[in-house]
């Protein structure tokens, strides 16, 4: 009898938050302080070698006070929201993350060598910068420097293949070093590596201000300046190289259905960012308050980071890694390279609910008396990887079908809309709806319910349409199920 | 409701293994006993810290005040190290690990959170903790280590909680009712379990501080009979956990069920006799016990972590679960990639290691660049980073040569 289970795991869900925007905020955290570490790790292996063969004692004071911020800061949240986004996904997406990790536990075994030997580095350096000679310290800082961009190198690959293998190669032959060295692979390299230098410079500049010496002060500042706007602009040319490697879905989402606030976000704070490193260049007195920093870097986490989070997410849609898995956590086709079949075919004969292991035996055969029960397990299962059950949250689906409440109209959308075909109207980066027919009239029947709810609650606050009026009047009819006679919905 | 066999192996990635799971295992037991060896040293040097920063005595204050930076460093290290298990247990036990995980989901995404607020308030009292500084700083590590036992009490709850795969369906769903899909319940939790890694810190941390007056019992720079009685304090602060520990580990076990295995005897029995010679070498001052002892403090992390290997293949092995029938996608690149990178990591630490070593014993600066040893071991870590890099992207480059042809 259970003999048609599927791997799927307990659903977590976050009212009025989701869980996506979990994983986006301690990932965007994570990237800052993370790249800030390995932008960090070069520029301090420049200044100690710059100070050591021109005997300027003077500079040993600036990079202690920077590897001292780099503890307080990178090494602490950046470390810690590093495994948080293991976490964060294990439990918002845990078959995503696990595809992931199934792939490339030998990529991450690597990354986390080079992880351990930057924090044992880190940490090495700082204590005992005054008691070993200062060309060993020298000599440490650039080990600390490459095993710190190693940890980049590598997660790289990994987060080019979440977004495409780029090829059928890796379907075919399923070698790891075939999903990570993908065609995404290099400009993404090049583009991170430049921004890290970006943020690293911006970093310099506020411990820069805890310097004296006012000739010293300015010169670093000319010199954090200078790195700066070569990393806005070396990431800025590999973009463009970037972009070109993106798949064809992820370039019509990018240009049709990524609000262009988003885009335009990012473009002013990166032009803002370069137009103040260029005006401490010019005016390196104008460096004078840390706090000034701070704000900026805060809001480079949330008008830079953030939403280039959020799109990335975005492209890599209906799929959440490897464009074979929907962000429903659905094996959406075969990869012959790992024997992976897809799911589609199955849950669509034995239906979502039943294929489950998760979802409750009162829901797994669907009644006119369960319906809107199921029909919320559907929604759960489904819809809400991305979209919120709730007013509030990302995308919530009450906003997306602006209150209609008739079930047979929103079955119509789903089938159309979710078909998988784009001749019959469907979405480029929503997954196909998977299920039987009874449980997508079931979801359908929850969703009418849903708006139904909450055109309740906006009447409070503010007057319905007419034709949200008129919603609000008639029942709900309930859909008929093939095998059973359906009695007149109750309210 | 499914069989839970059936169950255990649905849950598995579609994807399977692409080596031998019980390499992975290996990896897996061996990295967690690092990782819980700085993990207990946290645990222990905090409770210790507080003691001592509320003790009259100057030396407890001083002993705070190193054990405050020890927990720092240890806390960090503590962390890399986590992440390496974390990984295997998600390859081989992916099935237990996700399914633990999300019946608590609320309390995986706590834990970042509260690390990191445990973190900061640790650092405030490691730059305040002076001789003079006033009573009231004692609440920052006190807040520190209540959010560190919460972490820990949250990574137990994930841990035990996957040793009933009988019982999840149940719990998640009220019986077959409803979707307890806000995370925010607990469903399992061992105090005996819990505690036997409380006790194993202090018995960790006090061996640790025999190390310690042992490596630093040479430093003329350092007030040698301070250093000494760092060693006693370690001493006394062992036996006790480690009697305690050994107690509470045979009743967890009973607990448990599995007591009877001969694993578990082995285990318990080796942290035994760690303990009987703690006892035996008593707190004499021969220069090889102490070196000697902080090794098999070591080795009783690695000793607990096969215990708790142990536990869990007995639990599964009533579903005629095991890992070593892992589905196996044979794939030898990605092993050769971490050994490979491992032993270039192992390069740079031999240098590092090195001028620790050394550079931590004397007093004054060390000049590592002019000692020969020091500079092979140099450039042979150079070397080693260079080449790894080259040979990593000459990789990248062959694999993209050859993209067309799909």
């Amino acid at each position: 009898m259970f003999t048609d289970l599927l791997g799927f795991y307990p659903q977590w869900y976050v009212p009025n938050f989701g869980s996506g925007y979990v994983v986006a905020l301690i990932a965007s955290t994570h990237v800052l302080f993370s790249h800030i570490s390995v932008g960090a790790s070069f520029l301090l292996a420049y200044l100690m070698t710059k100070a050591y063969r021109g005997n300027h004692e003077e500079i040993y004071d600036y990079v202690k006070k920077y590897l001292f911020t780099l503890l307080l800061t990178s090494y602490i949240i950046g470390s810690l929201t590093g495994p948080g986004i293991w976490f964060s996904t294990t439990v918002s997406n845990p078959r995503g993350i696990s595809a992931l990790i199934h792939n490339f536990v030998w990529a991450w075994a690597a990354e986390w060598v080079w992880f351990v030997t930057e924090v044992a580095l880190v940490y090495i350096l700082y204590y005992i910068f005054d008691k070993v000679d200062k060309k060993t310290v020298m000599h440490l800082s650039w080990v600390f420097a490459i095993v710190s961009w190693g940890t980049l190198l590598i997660i790289v690959g990994i987060l080019a293949f979440m977004m495409s293998p780029g090829s059928e190669k890796w379907f075919v032959t399923g070698n790891i070093m075939d999903a990570f060295f993908n065609p995404n692979y290099f400009p993404q390299v090049g583009v991170r590596t430049s921004f890290t230098v970006a943020l690293a410079a911006l970093m310099g500049l506020a411990v820069a201000t805890r310097i004296k010496e006012t000739a010293l002060r300015q010169d670093l500042v000319r010199t954090m300046s200078m790195a700066g706007i070569g990393g806005l602009i070396f990431a800025g040319m590999f973009m463009v190289w970037y972009l070109d490697t993106l798949p064809g879905r992820a370039k019509v989402t990018l240009d049709f259905a990524i609000p262009p606030a988003f885009k335009t976000v990012i473009f002013v704070s990166i032009a803002v960012l370069a137009l103040i490193f260029a005006l401490f260049y010019i005016w390196p007195k104008a460096n004078r308050s840390t706090a000034f920093l701070i704000v900026l870097m805060v809001a480079v986490l949330g008008l830079t980071i953030f939403p280039q989070e959020r799109i990335r997410e975005w492209l890599r849609k209906p799929y959440i890694a490897g464009d074979f898995l929907y962000v429903n956590q659905v094996v959406a086709r075969d990869v012959p390279g790992k024997n992976i079949t897809n799911e589609i075919d199955t849950i669509d004969e034995k239906g979502f609910l039943k294929v489950h292991p998760f979802v409750p035996e009162s829901v797994k055969t669907i009644t006119p008396e369960n319906m809107l029960e199921a029909g919320r397990a559907m929604a759960m299962i489904s819809c809400a990887s991305c979209h919120s059950l709730d007013e509030g949250g990302p995308r919530p689906l009450v906003l997306k079908m602006e209150g209609i409440t008739r079930p047979d109209l929103i079955y119509q959308f789903i089938e159309r809309r979710l078909s998988g075909d784009p001749h019959k109207g469907a979405s480029p980066y929503m997954p196909k709806i998977t299920g039987t027919d009874e449980e997508i009239k079931a979801l359908s029947y929850y969703l009418a319910h849903l708006n139904y709810e909450y055109l309740v609650a906006k009447q409070r606050g503010v007057p319905l349409t007419e034709v949200q009026k008129e919603q609000l009047e008639a029942p709900i009819p309930q859909p008929e199920l093939t095998q059973k006679e359906q009695p007149q919905a109750a309210r | 409701m499914p069989d839970v066999g059936t169950l255990l192996n649905t849950l598995r990635s579609p994807s399977g293994v692409d080596f031998y799971p019980v390499v992975i295992q290996v990896l897996m037991v061996l990295t967690w006993a690092v990782h819980m060896f700085f993990i207990n040293l946290v645990i222990g040097s905090m409770f210790l810290t507080i003691y001592g920063y509320f003790q009259k005595d100057l030396r407890w204050r001083h002993l705070s005040q190193k054990l405050i930076k020890i927990a720092i460093i240890s806390l960090s290290l503590g962390i890399v190290f986590g992440v390496a298990p974390l990984l295997f247990t998600q390859t081989i036990y992916d099935n237990l690990w996700y399914t633990a995980n999300n019946l608590s989901a609320s309390w995986v995404v706590t834990f970042v959170p509260v690390v990191i607020v445990a973190y900061y308030a640790a650092y405030f009292f490691y730059f305040r903790n002076k001789d003079r500084s006033p009573v009231w700083l004692g609440v920052f590590p006190i807040i520190s280590l209540l959010l560190i036992l919460l972490a820990g009490s949250i990574m137990h709850i994930f841990s035990y909680q996957e040793l009933f795969p009988d019982k999840w369906i149940d719990w998640y769903t009220n019986g077959g009712t409803t979707m307890n899909t806000d995370g925010w319940h607990v469903y399992a939790f061992s105090i005996p379990r819990f505690l036997m890694f409380i006790f194993l810190s202090f018995f960790v941390t006090g061996i640790f501080l025999k190390g310690y007056a042992w490596f630093f019992g040479k430093r003329t720079d350092m007030d040698q009979d301070e250093v000494t009685w760092f060693g006693t304090v370690g001493h006394k602060v062992a036996i006790v956990s480690g009697g305690l520990l050994i107690a509470d580990a045979i009743l967890y076990n009973i607990l448990q069920g599995t007591m009877m295995h001969p694993v578990i005897w082995g285990t318990i029995g080796f942290v035994a006799v760690v303990w009987a010679l703690l006892i035996a070498w008593g707190n004499r001052k021969m220069s090889w016990t102490a070196p000697t002892l902080v090794i098999l403090a070591g080795l009783s992390d690695l000793s607990i972590g096969i215990m708790r290997e142990a536990i869990r293949m007995i639990e599964l092995a009533q579903y005629n679960h095991t890992i070593y029938d892992y589905p196996l996608n044979m794939d030898i690149f990605g092993p050769i990639f971490f050994f490979g990178t491992l032993a270039v990591g192992i390069a740079i630490f031999t240098f590092v290691l090195y001028v620790l070593y050394k550079g931590g014993r004397v007093a004054g600066v060390y000049e590592a660049s002019k000692v020969e040893t020091a500079n092979t071991a140099w450039r042979m870590a150079w070397y080693a980073v260079v080449m790894w890099l080259i040979v990593f992207w000459g990789t990248g480059v062959i694999v993209l040569s050859q993209l067309n042809n799909y």
